[in-house]
């Protein structure tokens, strides 16, 4: 097994810091594979409960994915942990949709998402914060109605920050379907949010 | 083209109609970047421009992806917690240890990988040059011998390979009976390659060659999965 710390040169002290644990959690550590848990787990379910909006599900997911890695540790082969973890999380929240899916009688509810938290960053102003926050609501209420590849992609696009070739390697599709399920994508949501664009306008 | 005498609720519905006929895909492919093609991207910005609904229906799909790429930032809190249990590494990874071992080996047998085939590879190719150089000197030598043998050595300029064999098998063979030996006992000795002496399948040089290049393949195949491994190990995770 490769020293992870030796083969990936990186200044960025967030990524050494996680490949330490990471290298630790190879030898053994638990204490230091639940360090690398509890510095990912919020990120982790933030997306997935945007891909999966049952939280329920979406934290099964999301044990699930923290299994995966830790059964696949030795799978590690550098780069960036949080990307590799990502990885194995989209997975598992891809294997959730699907099981939901087999599932019909079990619908989405509406997303009670009080829990989400606004960027740290935004303006003090409380107009502004709680248009922002509504806008969010909406937003995220459109996108548990569309369906799940198209949400998918969504996320993964224009939430994740993937680019095409990658959601395509991931969701195990062309690139040209890809964009059509994002093009597609929102124009659903423009379908579902017709009545509530002044939030998004201006 | 709307009737100017028509009301607003009849332009409206021209409009309509018009919009109806648009193609909106293109316009939603436009509004997320995903065209490529000039013409196509030249059709779509026509709608833009000279279509209301169309011009609309771009502004709202860009907010819409302007708004998705703002909620990144938000964040949730993980409504539980999901650190492993040791229980939990039991179950999933009992045998993380062998694993890592195993892990280990392999990593250090890939770390030798590059190395040992190279000095396999190199090895195997100067194997092959002796053994070939080895075995040209044997094919050689027992032709002149056979020439001095048969009392008639070779004239200059004459053709004695085409009057003998070239073969090395030949002349080893006549060397290995010896002058008295009746065309019968050749003719047996001939027949069975197995008791022949000089046997290039038995020879040190021929063992030399077919090791060399077994050498070759071993030291080829080693660097090829280092080449590999070390391809995979650049690629980005």
């Amino acid at each position: 097994m490769e020293d992870l710390r030796a083969t990936t040169v990186t200044d960025d002290p967030v990524q050494r810091r996680d490949l330490i644990l990471l290298e630790r959690a190879r030898e053994g550590d638990l204490a230091a594979f639940n360090d690398l848990v509890v510095c990912y787990q919020d990120m982790l379910f933030a997306l997935v409960v945007r891909m999966v909006p049952d939280r329920d599900s979406a934290s099964d997911a999301v044990q699930e994915a923290f299994f995966s890695a830790y059964r696949n540790l030795a799978g590690f082969r550098g780069g960036s942990v949080k990307s590799w973890l990502s990885r194995i999380t989209i997975n598992a929240a891809m294997d959730a949709q699907r099981l939901k899916k087999r599932r019909p009688a079990d619908p989405y509810p509406e997303l009670e998402d009080d829990t989400w938290q606004p960027p740290a960053d935004a303006s003090a102003d409380p107009v502004t914060t709680s248009l922002t926050a509504e806008r969010h609501r909406a937003l995220n209420n459109a996108l548990a109605q569309i369906t799940n590849d198209q949400r998918t992609a969504i996320v993964l696009y224009d939430v994740e920050g993937y680019d095409y070739a990658e959601i395509a390697e991931m969701t195990s599709v062309s690139i040209g379907t890809v964009k059509s399920r994002i093009h597609r994508g929102r124009l659903a949501l423009r379908g579902l949010l017709v009545e509530r664009m002044d939030l998004f306008r201006g | 083209m709307v009737d100017p005498g028509a009301g607003p609720n009849e332009a409206a519905l021209a409009v309509a109609a018009r919009h109806a006929l648009h193609d909106e895909e293109q316009v939603a492919a436009l509004a997320t970047g995903n065209l490529e093609d000039e013409g196509d991207v030249a059709r779509a910005r026509q709608l833009v421009d000279r279509c209301a609904a169309c011009r609309e229906l771009h502004q709202d799909l860009e907010a819409i992806g302007g708004a998705l790429r703002a909620g990144a930032r938000f964040t949730a809190t993980a409504p539980r917690d999901f650190r492993l249990t040791a229980d939990d590494a039991r179950r999933l990874g009992g045998t993380v240890s062998t694993r890592g071992f195993l892990a280990r080996l392999r990593g250090s047998l890939v770390g030798i990988a590059r190395p040992l085939g190279a000095s396999m590879t190199a090895l195997g190719l100067v194997g092959l040059l002796v053994g070939s150089a080895s075995l040209g000197g044997a094919a050689s030598a027992p032709l002149s011998v056979d020439s001095t043998v048969n009392g008639s050595p070779a004239a200059p300029g004459e053709n004695n390979a085409g009057t003998r064999s070239v073969s090395p098998l030949s002349s080893d063979r006549s060397v290995a009976l010896g002058p008295g030996a009746t065309p019968e006992e050749g003719a047996a000795k001939a027949g069975d390659p197995s008791e022949s002496d000089g046997d290039p399948g038995r020879s040190p040089a021929a063992l030399l060659l077919g090791g060399s290049l077994g050498l070759l393949a071993a030291g080829l195949i080693l660097l090829g999965l280092a080449f590999r491994r070390g391809r995979r190990d650049r690629a980005p995770a």
